[in-house]
């Protein structure tokens, strides 16, 4: 009994781990829906096979643990902490800047030693009633905290990486002590304790909860497509902050080249890859995301929503205050 | 007591009786098997004592504890004292019906009232928060009815809550104390409650002063069963955004990215579950006096009026609807809305692989409960009964910390052997050990032997021991006694123990989320993505499909309960 176990778990993990044949291993923070169609375009084009591990957590505690032997390869994450986080672990290497890669994505969006690369732009959105707050042309992140929106603001998590994404930004240009006064300020506006994900904090302003929330822009497309959620997206708008000053708060999705990845060369292809014009329009296309190729248009939805400034401080700049974001959010109970 | 004891050392552990090689290598397995199934926890305190001496700093711990532990500690202990108080009431009044009426359909109703344990508590919570909430119909409906605009014109149950996490939770475990309860209370002596009928007491007051504390153990047992399910609890607080110690231990984990703050965090969780296993063997250590007492079954039922008999339906299917029949409901409306999305994937591929790791690894729990109790009951010794306890810890260790608890000693092991590989001139093997489905099983066992031993230890307190006493003066060998005497008597307890195991394997999350292989996907990590992401309605038939998974097994446990009384 004990052998067969024995021999049956052998089995099955000479399947898990590294086989010879070409292959690239993924970890990704980013879900199967998007990422499955982009890598299976990879496998038609190139006829590499590729395995993915997908979480929205612990995949960079899984790395480190597994150190040299990691079978990954790459890692895909959905915000830009996470790919500052795996190189200041040690967790990344520079991959090939090749021509596809130069060509296509701007330098403010990789990383100046090659560790990091981004792949598509996400706003942080304020969505409003259109009954009750109507468009705000001229909102500022910096608003939210005044007394007129006293019980009016939904949000999830203060901890969710788009917030504390947010709030490092303002950290960047405020200062800490004004940021801190501002979250306070925010959190005394809330009309319910953080919860629940972008969305539904959409669905909250429609049911008459709140007035106006925090969202990706994204989210706004991804209710327009579906059915139930649609009477959501129609009940709000879409705002751009800080369009007269520093322009509104970007975050990335991107990618890292793992330290001990055994398929250097087939992960480099995938880089190039998902650098692409082909790969950058699925991502438009499929989550409605920004492409950080200028060459690729965002999708005929995500244009409609018009032109705006986004707030173009460089990217670490922001991820140094993460960690402050994070204190005070705790500082502040944002969440209790 | 001490006469007892005395009375059992002499036949058990007489010096002219000294155990053979064959036990010693008995005694030599547990204590091997105790270290691995504490190994997570061990590995814990490994990372907090060496990194306290190196004098690293860690801010995250300061900082968390000088601002939100408070807070967490708090609501840990409400969640944890709220769901067993909860499923207190759940379970008490069904169990007594089930037990101690006669009724049309009561067999069904018992069936029927153990289900709930196939539904995991974060689907259903996913669907209370979806009606219960604001935006949702209920309350809907009554702003339309009675032209409410804002949140500040009427007060409504907020779902997302201490509370609304407790009922939650409860609906969810309450059926294993409802199962134990039952057991417990068909198992008592009538004599005494004629005894106490005869003395002139109320029917009320045997209730409370006779037949419940006869029960203790089987209420202790089970309420701590609950409690500590529901303080490792994560998916369920996480989704109501109540911030409980677990969801600090991921904070500081994977937010803060200190391993050391979510390890010091995870051992004063453990300091709490040491508490209450504490308490429960404090109340088992009068257990003795009855249970040798009460071996026979009662069959003197009582007819319930008209009036107990709507109280009870009434009572049992309001428990059910909510447990199990609505969220089941809404589980179906949401495959028919979402017909596409739902059957587009690889559910046989999930389903298989989830089946496949439970039964292993509920294979292993069994096997594990038998030994170590085994041992337990032949030597007495403080040392065996210290090694049962340990070998049950791994159920209060949230899945995620148990996950990291692993992969830090799997993956030295791992690195240790592709090194001593490489110098044999060998190829590398990888991760073979923490990279592959070894991981996950071992998480799996580590985590539920405490349900497995909970069970068999309870049906070895059941067999009185001079049971054993005569076997073995007869001349019975002490693995004879196991094999004929012990094991058919436990055979219905083993056999609950695996499938209690099994469906815990088939529900657990985050366990497996972190440590599943490339490639692989049970189906709880399938669903949990989608209800992560609130997208629930996308995920529905493979939650319908674990809920028939775990259903199976308990179907298949009532039908043996049936075989026994």
């Amino acid at each position: 009994m004990k052998r067969l176990l024995a021999t049956s778990i052998l089995a099955f993990s000479a399947l898990s781990a590294q086989a010879a044949e070409s292959q690239v291993n993924i970890y990704s923070f980013r879900q199967p829906f998007l990422i499955n169609p982009i890598l299976k375009q990879f496998t038609k084009e190139t006829g590499i096979k590729t395995k993915v591990v997908f979480a929205k957590k612990g995949l960079i505690q899984r790395l480190k643990r597994e150190g040299e032997l990691s079978p990954a390869d790459l890692v895909l994450t959905s915000n830009f902490s996470k790919l500052l986080e795996l190189k200041d672990s040690g967790l990344t290497q520079s991959y090939r800047l090749t021509s596809d890669i130069s060509n296509s994505i701007a330098p403010q969006f990789r990383d100046s030693s090659n560790h990091w690369l981004a792949l598509t732009k996400r706003v942080r959105n304020v969505y409003s009633s259109k009954d009750r707050a109507g468009k705000l042309e001229t909102l500022k992140y910096e608003d939210l905290a005044k007394a007129e929106y006293k019980g009016r603001i939904c949000t999830r998590s203060g901890k969710h990486p788009y917030n504390l994404g947010l709030i490092a930004s303002m950290i960047a240009h405020d200062g800490e002590a004004q940021t801190e006064q501002w979250l306070r300020g925010v959190k005394a506006n809330l009309a319910r304790k953080p919860q629940g994900n972008d969305r539904a904090q959409v669905k909250a302003i429609k049911e008459g909860l709140c007035d106006v929330s925090l969202g990706n822009s994204y989210y706004y497309g991804k209710m327009i497509k579906d059915s139930k959620q649609k009477a959501w997206a129609d009940a709000v708008y879409l705002n751009f902050p800080n369009q007269k000053d520093r322009g509104s708060h970007i975050n990335v999705s991107g990618a890292v080249m793992a330290k001990h990845a055994p398929h250097k060369a087939e992960a480099q292809k995938l880089l190039d890859f998902l650098a692409s014009d082909n790969a950058q329009a699925l991502y438009a296309k499929l989550n409605m995301e920004y492409p950080v190729n200028p060459e690729v248009k965002p999708s005929k939805l995500v244009q409609s929503w018009g032109e705006f400034k986004a707030d173009n401080i460089a990217l670490e700049k922001i991820a140094e205050n993460r960690q402050k974001a994070l204190k005070l959010v705790d500082k502040v109970g944002f969440d209790l | 007591m001490n006469n007892k004891r005395y009375r059992f050392n002499f036949l058990t552990r007489s010096p002219h009786n000294t155990y053979g090689r064959a036990f010693a290598f008995l005694k030599g397995l547990t204590t091997v098997g105790t270290l691995l199934l504490i190994l997570p926890a061990l590995s814990l305190i490994y990372l907090v004592i060496t990194s306290t001496f190196s004098g690293e700093v860690d801010d995250s711990f300061n900082e968390i504890k000088a601002t939100v532990l408070n807070h967490y500690i708090l609501n840990s202990l409400l969640v944890m004292l709220g769901s067993v108080a909860v499923a207190l009431v759940l379970a008490v009044p069904t169990a007594w019906w089930c037990s101690r009426y006669q009724f049309k359909g009561r067999k069904l109703l018992q069936v029927l009232l153990i289900l709930p344990l196939a539904m995991p508590a974060y689907v259903s919570g996913y669907i209370y928060t979806e009606l219960l909430d604001f935006a949702g119909p209920i309350q809907r409906w009554l702003r339309l009815t009675f032209e409410w605009q804002r949140p500040s014109d009427y007060w409504f149950f907020d779902v997302r809550s201490v509370s609304g996490a407790c009922i939650m939770l409860a609906l969810a475990l309450y059926p294993y104390l409802f199962l134990l309860l039952t057991n417990a209370f068909s198992k008592q002596s009538p004599q005494m409650t004629a005894a106490a009928q005869m003395l002139g007491a109320s029917r009320r007051r045997i209730f409370w002063t006779v037949q419940l504390p006869l029960v203790r153990p089987a209420l202790v047992i089970g309420c701590s069963l609950i409690a500590m399910e529901a303080l490792a609890d994560f998916g369920t607080v996480q989704l109501f955004a109540v911030s409980t110690l677990t969801t600090a231990i991921y904070d500081a984990w994977l937010v803060y990215g200190s391993l050391l703050t979510a390890a010091k965090l995870s051992l004063m969780m453990l300091l709490l579950v040491l508490g209450i296993l504490w308490i429960e063997k404090l109340s088992r250590r009068q257990q003795q006096y009855f249970t040798e007492k009460s071996a026979t079954d009662v069959s003197d039922r009582a007819e319930p009026t008209t009036k107990q008999l709507c109280i009870i339906w009434g009572y049992a299917l309001t428990v059910l609807g909510s447990a199990l029949l609505l969220p089941v409901g809404y589980l179906f409306l949401f495959v028919l809305d979402y017909w596409h999305q739902n059957t587009q994937s690889q559910l046989w591929q999930h389903l298989l692989s989830s089946i496949g790791l439970a039964v292993i690894a509920a294979s292993v729990a069994s096997i594990i409960a038998l030994v170590w109790n085994q041992e337990q009951r032949i030597t007495l010794s403080k040392l065996s009964s210290i090694k049962l306890s340990l070998s049950s810890l791994g159920y209060v260790i949230p899945g995620t910390v148990l996950a990291i608890g692993l992969l830090i000693p799997l993956g030295s092991a791992d690195l240790m052997l592709n090194r001593l590989l490489i110098q044999f001139d060998l190829p590398r093997v990888g991760l073979i050990l923490s990279g592959s489905v070894f991981a996950l099983i071992m998480a799996y066992v580590v985590r539920f032997s405490a349900i497995a031993n909970g069970s068999v230890q309870s049906a070895y307190e059941q067999i009185p021991r001079h049971q054993d006493d005569a076997a073995r003066m007869l001349g019975a060998s002490r693995f004879k006694v196991f094999k004929d005497i012990n094991l058919p008597q436990l055979r219905p307890a083993v056999f609950t123990a695996f499938l209690l195991v099994f469906i815990e394997c088939i529900k657990e999350l985050p366990a497996s989320l972190l440590l599943r292989p490339f490639d692989f996907e049970t189906l709880s990590t399938y669903v949990y993505q989608y209800a992560s992401d609130e997208q629930l309605e996308h995920a529905a038939l493979g939650a319908l499909l674990i809920i028939a998974v775990s259903m199976l097994p308990l179907l298949l446990l009532h039908r043996q309960n049936k075989g026994v009384s």
